[in-house]
């Protein structure tokens, strides 16, 4: 399943996903996979995603 | 294989042992060479595919050589058993491009590049001179030439993969991007 949410709050904060990638220390092709859904990250990876966008875990993963 | 062809081999290896670690050591960038948790997940099913493919190679090598049939072939069992590592080695290398793994994270992949062309051009050296000075022994394809042949198409493999794997991406990039 596609997650739109980081999507959002990536574009939000003006961010290129190679910008973000820089930022958390992954490549670029990473945040592509877990923005598209293609792979489910580690809380440790989510939680570092969360601090760079300034975003709780429920905000960008928790799904409904 | 001849004493002399091993002694060159194994000067060879060490040789390019020896340049890595100065470039290494020497390098004014720090080689980063990391993987991040998504490639080293990706690489360990790369290593996996890898294994199986081996274990089913070397199967099939035990059955050739149990039925004598490298006496008919026009091979010799080493140049067969180079073929399938060169094998195992494609199987890890392309699946890890396929899937963006190939590079770590801030690895300088011009340097590779640049590095993989040098191999792909002395081994075809290797491989042209190797040819020069017979391709065949006592019917069978010499080691030798035939080695540096097939190094010489795998790592062309590698290379073309991924250049096109980089247009691809770069595709991708410019989809996905705010």
């Amino acid at each position: 399943m596609k997650n739109l949410k980081m999507k959002s709050a990536r574009v939000a904060k003006d961010l290129s996903q190679q910008q973000l990638a820089d930022l958390i220390g992954v490549s670029r092709q990473t945040i592509s996979a877990i923005e598209k859904g293609d792979y489910n990250p580690t809380i440790n990876l989510c939680i570092s995603i969360c601090k760079a966008l300034d975003k709780t875990l429920d905000e960008l993963f928790w799904i409904e | 294989m001849s004493r002399e062809y091993t002694m060159g081999l194994a000067f060879g290896i060490l040789t390019a042992l020896i340049i890595l670690l100065i470039f290494r050591k020497f390098s004014k960038k720090k080689m980063k060479g990391q993987f991040d948790e998504r490639q080293e997940l990706v690489r360990g099913r790369g290593y996996k595919y890898a294994c199986f493919t081996l274990l089913g190679l070397v199967t099939l090598d035990l059955l050739i050589e149990s039925l004598g049939a490298y006496e008919t072939l026009p091979v010799t069992r080493e140049l067969a058993l180079f073929f399938m590592i060169l094998v195992c080695i494609m199987v890890y290398a392309l699946y890890c491009i396929k899937n963006d793994s190939y590079f770590g994270v801030g690895t300088d992949a011009r340097t590779y590049r640049a590095v993989m062309w040098i191999v792909i051009v002395c081994n075809a050296v290797s491989a042209f001179s190797g040819f020069r000075s017979g391709a065949v022994v006592d019917g069978k394809l010499s080691f030798g030439p035939f080695a540096s042949l097939l190094f010489c198409i795998a790592f062309c493999i590698i290379m073309i993969t991924l250049t096109v794997k980089g247009r691809s991406a770069a595709d991708d990039e410019s989809e996905d991007e705010i």
